[in-house]
Order: structure tokens, then sequence, then C-alpha cells
């Protein structure tokens, strides 16, 4: 990978965390039928490093966990060059008007939500109990 | 772009509840109906602890609106959930007198009792958590609102008997406790921070 001289220590503390996050929401659509990872919009970064200097060793902006059989999302995942300057990451049901704020830990570790860490565990606790509400086929919602 | 599946169908909340529905169109003028909006939202919600795609749907037929339009006011008001919230549903105030007054502590207090962060319903549907705006009671900071029960000055040590009565499913009464007041010693103060 191109080294990227002006990224501090945080910045790829970040970047490496919302990868772990994408691989985790990958690995969660590989393990089930009823879900799918799809990669919604990169990075704009053409526009971006127009004005900033950003340049991100991830291009994925909008991400989500989906339905396979329409793609409608279920579970999205967000940052943007925006996110990137305050170390965060947007978790968010799409049929709710209330996200999850993730950001990087102090250490740099991980992500935290709030003082909590937000490990893979609670993702998929997060992302299964929203495919259980999901309404299936039959008119139910497994709840 | 694939089109949107049509959502399953579900028995209307309304269906036998019609006399109720007739009473909360009839508050408003036929050319007003549209105004039944949020009162039919918090009928389905005190029933059912969120309002469903379905439902939306439904109140939008209702009042002859755009299911995107009841959406809107819905997201509009941090009041209603389009996923289940606990049966206690625990809203903090963290606005300015409220922060002031400890709210940041309290909030914190929640989290670690609970294992909850803002916007989380636990597992077992017992308890959720919401940071909310400005409830109105600055002089009685901070304040709780449990479901729809302000509980005032809510130290940790309040904070705390509140869960244990909670988690016994019991619902004390509330401390309500007058703000502003010069009298300390007034009868109705008893029982202030602790």
């Amino acid at each position: 990978m191109a080294t990227e001289p002006h990224l501090t220590d945080r910045d790829r503390a970040f970047y490496a965390a919302w990868a772990e996050l994408l691989a985790w929401a990958r690995g969660f659509a590989e393990g089930r039928d009823d879900a799918v990872f799809v990669k919604i919009a990169d990075f704009p970064d053409y526009i971006y490093r127009m004005e900033r200097p950003y340049d991100l060793p991830v291009i994925v902006m909008t991400a989500s966990l989906a339905r396979p059989r329409d793609r409608q999302p279920v579970l999205m995942l967000n940052a943007s060059p925006r996110h990137a300057v305050f170390k965060e990451v947007v978790v968010h049901p799409f049929d709710s008007h209330v996200y999850r704020r993730l950001t990087l830990a102090e250490d740099g570790s991980g992500l935290v939500e709030g003082r909590r860490r937000f490990d893979r565990q609670r993702f998929e606790a997060l992302a299964a109990s929203l495919f259980h509400a999901v309404p299936d086929e039959a008119g139910g919602t497994g709840a | 772009m694939s089109s949107r599946q049509p959502l399953p169908t579900v028995t209307p909340f309304f269906a036998d509840k019609q006399e109720r529905l007739s009473e909360i169109l009839a508050r408003y003028p036929e050319y007003g109906r549209r105004s039944a909006l949020m009162p039919l939202l918090w009928e389905v919600q005190r029933a059912e602890r969120h309002v469903s795609e379905a439902r939306v749907e439904e109140i939008a037929e209702i009042l002859g609106l755009h299911a995107t339009e009841v959406k809107g006011v819905m997201s509009f008001y941090g009041t209603y959930h389009e996923h289940p919230v606990g049966r206690y549903h625990l809203q903090v105030c963290r606005t300015l007198s409220c922060s002031l007054a400890g709210a940041d502590t309290l909030a914190d207090f929640l989290e670690d009792e609970l294992d909850l962060v803002n916007g989380e319903t636990d597992p077992e549907g017992r308890f959720s958590l919401q940071y909310v705006e400005c409830l109105g009671s600055c002089g009685t900071a901070p304040v709780l609102q449990v479901n729809d029960t302000y509980f005032e000055r809510v130290s940790r040590s309040r904070c705390r008997a509140l869960l244990d009565a909670m988690r016994r499913d019991t619902l004390p009464e509330p401390t309500l406790e007058r703000g502003g007041d010069n009298e300390p010693n007034a009868p109705d103060q008893e029982g202030g921070a602790a």
C-alpha cells in the first residue's frame, strides 16, 4: 500500500477501524442467506482531493447489509471525509431516523459507542436484531 | 434500481378500534383531517411501543396522506419510534439546565447500570435509553422521563432506586419537585436530591 505521509496515526487507526467494520458486515452477510453486503457509494475523492488533503485507503463511503430479494437496505454504514475529521462512523438502521454514532477510541484501538466498546459481537447482535425484525415473505416479523 | 417490495399483509391496527378512531377524527374538522396524524401515531405507539411501516401506511390511508408525509412527521419528533422501545423507555434530558445539573453523570450512570447506549433497547425489551432535548422542567433538573412520567432532580441514589423498582416491574410515584422556590424548608421540598 502506498504511504500517505499526511495521515496521522489516528487517521490510520480510524481507517483501519472503518475497514474492520466493513469486514464485519461482509462476514455477517456471508454467514446468512437473508443478507447481502452492498457497496452503495464510493468516496467522491476526485472532488474532495481538489480542495482537501484526504487520501483514503478505503474507498467505500456507504455500505449496507440488505435483503437479497430486492436489495432493500436494512443496516447502513456511513463514513465520509467529513466523518473522518471527527473520527466518526454512522451505523444507521435504514427504516429508522435514529442512527448510532461510533467514534474512534481514545487509544485508537477500535470503535466505541459513547464510552462502550463497539466490537464485532455488538455489531452482529445489532444486525441480527434488525434482520430478525424484517418482515418475511409470510408476513411475520420472526419476532 | 429495484422497486420496493410491498409490505406483507398485517391486521390493521384500527380494525377493531373504530370507535376510538372515530373519536380522534371527530376532534378535527373534515378539512383538517390530517391534524389527527399525531394522535393516531400516539395511539399505535402506546399499544405497540413503536410505529411500524405497516402502521405508517395504515395511518396514511386513513388520513389521505402519503406514507412519506407520515414518516416525515415521525422523523421530525424524537418521540416516535420505528423500532420497539423498552417497556420502560428512559429519556434523559441533556439540554443546558439539566446538563449543568448533572444530566451527563446521570446518563453515564444509566449507561453503566443498563449496559445500554443512546437509542438502544435491551434484549429483554425491558429498558431503552434515549437522550432527548429540553423537557421543559429546567427548574427541577436533571429530569428523567420514564415513558410519559417525569422524575425530577434525579440524583444517583434516586436513579438507582428507580431502576430497582422498574426491575421489579413497579413504577414508583414520580418525584415531582418545585423549582425556584425560596422556601427550602417548605413541606413540598421534602425528599430533595440525595
